[in-house]
């Protein structure tokens, strides 16, 4: 009988499975659809970018992007010589960029100052060597970053002495004492190399715990600068902060169960609030207190029409879609405008999109990273039945708002509440993937001022030491920041000494939450202390258009040391021989209101005149005397020239 | 035998347990999802107001209420006199139309007889105002129709027109804004036939209303007797409450239950009215009284005032974005009405009301644009209903979450929302002992204005023509519609001519649905604006308690033609109030010239007073007397015509 019973119960079992399985399966099913499964987007990213660019320009920037790549592949021991391009870009304006393979002889020749960066100074041919040494004799200037080998022997101190870690700069030779007190307190990040003594007539120009790291040799009738010091790992770590060695952000004291912020990046906790901009103050040392001062090179000014600094405006909106745009209505009347940086998913309309552009503003992506706190999900499965989930990737944001956006492509960028990946450079490297050349994403929310070391945008460097593409403009007064320095003192000394662009990120929606009077008052406060201190107010794309025209500006300089007064300016005091030093620069320039920082003096020869050549009658070119202005450029005393749209001829004299 | 055992045996359990499992799930969500039950309020009708015996001003109210209006036009605008007398003159007395007699109107100066009332008066009564005209007193007369002629020196009979637009104003200056604005004036009801006369000055024919007579004002004895010939209680209704379309409804026939209020206005012009045009036709009646009998009023805002400005901001769900508004508000000295919807206002919030002294409202919540607020219906925790709280309930939880007694309850509907009928909603607010709404008002960025034609609270009527004791206070101005150019302009016209409380709105949404750098810069320079245009910085708990001591203070006058003189007495009553810690107490505004004369001297109890030295109205036609509570005794002289004379005879010396 008991076997009878196990036989039915057997036979029954199959019937009562399927049932509990049924069960258990909608259940299932139910509970997926309401907890769905997730998994993570997928974004491509950007091995980053070989820049090389020929342009009718007085430097010349060496670089070996394969060494570069093939540096250690730790934070330390990464080539960061990339960093250069943003330098002298940011301070002079054109610039070539060649490799070693590039580098032609008519292109050392028309180079007045040639940097060798270390990617390449450690292993130069020697014939290479020889046209360069030749190239200096002739009275061009070199600079040659950390050298080795013959390069070292020829242009530098022995650096017996080897790697010695930097704390804190002790002399900046012929900086302004203020700003040379900035730039004492600077935070050094970068290790510099040591000599047992120094190289044979040689002048230290910047010295970090009493050891000369920049310095300059007579070379014949030219100068060869000498940076035994990591200058490019300094400015990529005060500008795009301090990762650890293995590139992750670091998380010291952080809750590390939140997501990393653009704010963890930041490389020494001096820099919170910090209102000196660090980086500009080396990046202006070594452009104005060393090459202008040796050759005499001349930069194009910053800012259009000759303004002491710029404000850009940065609306970051998740929620308002077309009425985020509200700011824009106050800052036209200002004569300013704004970069309006939306989500995807905002509500931004083609049409509303399509009037913020008509009325000058210019529209960017806010991402939504893949933070659970940001994320929108795309839901997917099979038969309508969708269990799981991932978030929308960058490429399909920027493209979805790529088509509400009638005029132009997304280009620009700001990550929602500046939230980062654990990887030092893998958002920058997933933007860049996707096209986006601008972002806004770095910011200490708590703290006005220059955390990243500049307000001005740079390029920035994956980590692989290859530039990415994308410029990046750090943040300098967030929308909630409490504390740092006051708005008005920042642009006080900006347009004192610093000239900074200064960009003020604002959330339109916060208004919405809670209409303080207070913040808005600061904001409209902006307006007021931004004209009075003589900044440009605009947007990202209006600066970034401009920085590009000024990019591609020819501007090429001829230095004669024995050139003889024209008639115009000769007098008896000039006589007998009437013999002054020349500087002839030859501007083309797309724009108006862009001016031109020459030296005051070169040499011991002081600036004595200057001629414009204004029109042609018939095959005479007729000359008249320019009236530039004196201007003192973060400590280093310039003149200022004006220049025409088009094609300008100047001829400035020393004696 | 025994029996065969099925699948069904075996798996009975299993089967049941799965039913179980199934009645289970539907039961969790019936409790999830519970039926809902729409909300039954309580509702209560309109009423006639009390009546007072005391006062210069004396307006006949019907006997019996009138029956129900089905169309706009059958109803009985009657009371809307008693708003239009009460904002002009501040306070006033009213008797029932059989308590007319000679004892009666003997204490009073002017006699307002509203439509109905002329038709339905006794010819005793007429027989007993004709002799108050005779003797010296004002009649006004709306309507006036077959009986009247003796005493408006003017037949009526003929065809019935319908009133459009006034066309012609005499006798005031082109510089008055009266002249500029009253031909936009939207007019509604009936235009009465009349005689062919002449204008003023020739004539008695004050204005035209389609080319027609519109207010004619002829002597009757030692009196002045105003005929108005069209129906000016009902274009003022039509204004201040709307004109429904037909069925006494708003909008085409099906449409939504609820509609924002600023569909009801009169037509589409009045949505960017820049004017208060039911205001400017009022006084183009009653300005017209002191020209033959120089009369005090009371002036609607404290001495020293020449309108008053409110703020009032509406939260439907989180009321955080309000506080915003109504910090700045208190930083400028300043306090606010914030309404707030009770779900989801705390103690907490309560008490940070009061940190900013700002009055808290109910912001009704209809479920229109929000969840409605309910409550479960059933066992415990087993509630598969859920019933909506009517407006009673709904004031009540809010009173249960304030520290302090409420003794006006103020109230604004989820997006200044109305039932598009007549009345119903005010009805629902008079069965919850509303005493103040603050719905009416514009609802986009367009709109602007005095779109209800006043910015003064006013009684609405009920479709038998009976007052609410609740008041609507309308707001000029909402959310993006605010700008400080637009802030600006009102002010300086409320200072120079309109003399208005203006109210704006800023709700709780507005940064967030039509946000603008306006609306910031707007509510920045409010307080400012106010000050400097003189308006008083109130609430509207203030204003109404201030609008009420006004009511209840007396004024009544002699006039001495030959001398002369008025004689104003006044018992004046003042509100203590968070935003006039010292009182509040009407001015006493009386004209400044009488006959084109100037005031030659003036004494109150007794002290004399240079009129140089006194405030004056916008347009300079009243002086402003500021004085403290209780009696007062007012001595006004004007120069005598034969100063005049002498003053012309000394010009003419050479």
């Amino acid at each position: 009988m008991a076997v009878h019973l196990r036989k039915k119960q057997t036979r029954v079992l199959p019937f009562r499975l399927t049932l509990w399985a049924l069960v258990a399966v909608v259940a299932a099913a139910v509970l997926l659809e309401d907890h769905k499964l997730t998994f993570s987007a997928d974004d491509d990213l950007s091995e980053g970018v070989s820049i090389t660019r020929e342009t009718d320009s007085d430097v010349t920037i060496v670089l070996d992007y394969q060494a570069i790549r093939e540096s250690d592949d730790s934070f330390s021991g990464r080539d960061f010589s990339a960093a250069w391009i943003t330098m002298v870009e940011r301070e002079i304006g054109p610039a070539s960029i060649a490799t070693p393979e590039t580098l032609s002889q008519e292109l050392l020749d028309n180079s007045r100052v040639l940097i060798l960066t270390h990617s390449v100074s450690t292993d130069l041919p020697s014939s290479l060597l020889q046209r360069i040494r030749e190239h200096v004799l002739d009275g061009n200037v070199v600079v040659i970053e950390r050298p080795g080998g013959e390069a070292r022997e020829m242009f530098s101190a022995s650096g017996d002495a080897g790697h010695r870690r930097g704390r804190v700069i002790t002399h900046a030779d012929a900086m302004a004492s203020e700003f040379a007190a900035g730039l004492e307190q600077m935070p050094v990040l970068a290790d510099y190399i040591g000599s047992t003594s120094p190289r044979d007539n040689a002048q230290t120009l910047l010295a970090i715990d009493g050891a000369p790291v920049i310095y300059a040799a007579e070379f014949g009738s030219g100068k060869a600068i000498t940076v035994d010091f990591d200058l490019g790992r300094q400015w990529v770590t005060l500008q795009q902060g301090l990762p650890d060695e293995d590139f992750t952000v670091p998380r010291d004291g952080a809750d590390l169960e939140r997501s990393p912020r653009t704010s963890d990046l930041v490389a020494d906790d001096s820099l919170l609030g910090a209102k000196v901009p660090y980086a500009t103050l080396l990046e202006r040392f070594f452009v104005y207190g060393v090459l202008m001062r040796y050759s005499g090179v001349p930069a194009l000014w910053l800012f259009p029409d000759g303004a002491a600094g710029a404000v850009v405006f940065a609306h970051e909106d998740d929620t308002l879609g077309d009425g985020a745009a509200w700011p824009l209505d106050y800052e036209r009347r200002r004569g300013a405008s704004s970069t309006l940086l939306s989500t995807f998913d905002s509500g931004l309309t083609p049409e509303g999109a399509a009037d913020f552009q008509d009325r000058g503003g210019h529209i960017g992506l806010a991402w939504r990273s893949s933070d659970p706190s940001v994320a929108v999900y795309e839901y997917f499965g099979f038969f309508g039945y969708r269990p799981f989930q991932r978030p929308v990737d960058l490429d399909t944001q920027r493209s979805d708002l790529g088509d509400v956006v009638p005029f132009g492509s997304i280009r620009t960028s700001r990550s929602i509440e500046g939230l980062w990946s654990s990887h030092w450079t893998e958002p920058l490297a997933a933007l860049a993937a996707v096209g986006i050349r601008t972002d806004v994403s770095f910011e200490t929310p708590t703290h006005r001022g220059y955390a990243f070391g500049s307000g001005l945008p740079f390029q920035t460097i994956s980590h692989e030491g290859m530039p990415l593409g994308i410029r990046e403009y750090p943040v300098v007064v967030p929308a909630d920041a409490k504390e740092g320095p006051a708005v008005e003192e920042l642009l006080t000394e900006s347009a004192e000494g610093y000239h900074q662009l200064i960009t003020v990120a604002t959330r339109p929606s916060a208004y919405a939450d809670y209409p303080d009077m207070d913040r808005f008052e600061e904001w409209l406060s902006i307006f007021d202390h931004a004209a009075a201190h003589g900044h440009r107010m605009m947007n990202i794309a209006d600066f970034e258009g401009f920085q590009r025209l000024r990019r591609s500006t020819t501007l090429r300089s001829r230095l004669d040391r024995r050139a003889r007064l024209p008639e115009d300016l000769q007098s008896s005091q000039t006589g007998p021989d009437h013999r002054a030093v020349m500087l002839r620069i030859v501007a083309d320039t797309r724009r108006r209101g862009m001016y031109l920082h020459v030296p005051r003096s070169i040499g011991d020869a002081e600036f004595f005149a200057g001629l414009e050549g204004t029109e042609r009658v018939g095959s005479e070119i007729v000359t008249s005397e320019l009236d530039p202005q004196e201007f003192s450029m973060t400590g280093f005393p310039v003149y200022r020239v004006r220049l025409r749209e088009g094609f300008n001829n100047i001829e400035l004299y020393y004696r | 035998m025994a029996r065969r055992t099925t699948l069904w045996d075996h798996l009975r359990w299993d089967l049941l347990a799965f039913l179980i499992l199934i009645v289970l799930v539907f039961g969790y969500s019936a409790i999830q999802e519970p039926r809902f039950r729409p909300a039954e309020p309580d509702v209560a009708d309109g009423s006639k107001p009390p009546d007072r015996t005391e006062g210069d001003v004396l307006l006949i109210t019907p006997v019996a209420p009138a029956s129900q209006a089905r169309e706009f036009e059958q109803l009985d605008c009657t009371f809307a006199w008693y708003n239009a007398l009460w904002h002009y003159y501040g306070t006033f007395a009213s008797a029932p139309a059989n308590d007319i007699t000679p004892q009666v109107l003997a204490g009073h100066t002017v006699v307002i007889v509203p439509a109905r009332v002329a038709v339905e008066l006794s010819t005793t009564a007429r027989s007993h105002l004709e002799r108050f005209a005779r003797e010296g007193g004002q009649l006004v007369v709306e309507m006036p129709r077959r009986g009247w002629e003796p005493i408006i020196g003017l037949s009526t009979i003929g065809q019935i027109a319908r009133a459009g637009n006034i066309t012609s104003v005499e006798g005031l200056g082109d510089d008055d804004p009266r002249t500029e604005h009253l031909s936009q004036a939207p007019l509604a009801g009936r235009l009465l036939p009349s005689d062919d006369l002449e204008h003023w000055p020739l004539g008695p024919v004050l204005f035209d209303v389609n080319d027609r007579a519109g207010l004619v004002a002829q002597s009757l004895g030692e009196g002045q007797v105003y005929a108005i010939l069209f129906d000016l209680a009902c274009s003022i209704t039509a204004m201040y409450q709307g004109y429904p379309t037909e069925r006494m409804a708003f909008g085409p026939p099906g449409r939504d239950r609820f509609a924002a209020t600023a569909e009801r206005v009169r037509e589409e012009e009045m949505l960017t009215a820049s004017a208060p045009y039911a205001d400017l036709l009022v006084r183009a009646v009653l300005d017209r009284i002191p020209e033959r009998r120089p009369l005090a009023r009371l002036w609607p805002f404290p001495a020293g005032y020449a309108g008053a400005a409110m703020s009032i901001h509406a939260a439907d769900t989180n009321p955080r974005a309000v506080f915003g508004y109504a910090d700045h508000a208190h930083d400028e000295d300043a306090a606010t009405t914030l309404f707030v919807a009770p779900d989801h206002f705390s103690a907490n919030h309560a008490a940070l009301a009061s940190a900013v002294n700002a009055d808290v409202g109910l912001l009704w919540v209809l479920g229109e644009q929000r969840p409605p607020i309910t409550e479960g219906v059933g066992v415990g925790a087993i509630q598969p209903w859920e019933r909506e709280l009517p407006l009673g309930d709904q004031q009540a939880m809010l009173d249960a979450r304030r520290d302090t007694p409420v003794y006006r309850r103020l109230v604004r509907t989820e997006g200044a929302y109305f039932e598009t009928d007549w009345a119903s909603t005010f009805h629902a607010m008079a069965g919850a002992n509303i005493t103040l709404d603050a719905s009416f008002g514009p609802s986009d960025p367009s709109q602007h204005g005095y779109l209800f034609g006043t910015g003064m609270p006013f009684h609405p009527m009920d479709a038998r023509g009976r007052l609410f004791s609740l008041l609507e206070a309308p707001f000029v101005l909402d959310g993006a519609s605010v700008s400080s150019e637009r802030l600006e302009t009102m002010f300086a016209q409320s200072r120079d001519a309109f003399h208005q409380p203006l109210v704006i709105s800023l709700g709780a949404d507005a940064m967030r649905h039509q946000p603008s750098a306006g609306i910031m810069l707007g509510f920045r320079d409010f307080h400012d604006l106010a000050r400097h245009h003189d308006h008083w910085l109130t609430t509207l708990s203030d204003y109404v308690d201030f609008l009420t001591a006004r009511r209840e203070s007396v004024i009544t006058s002699q006039w001495s033609e030959p001398k002369a003189r008025l004689t104003v007495s006044v018992n004046l009553l003042g509100a203590k109030l968070a935003t006039a810690p010292e009182g509040a107490i009407p001015a006493v505004a009386v004209p400044a010239r009488y006959e084109n004369r100037e005031i030659e001297a003036l004494k109150i109890d007794d002290e004399s007073l240079s009129p140089d030295d006194l405030a004056r109205s916008g347009p300079g036609d009243e002086l402003l007397l500021e004085l403290g509570p209780g009696r007062h005794v007012i001595t006004i002289y004007y120069q005598s015509s034969s100063d005049d004379e002498d003053d012309e005879d000394e010009d003419d010396e050479p």
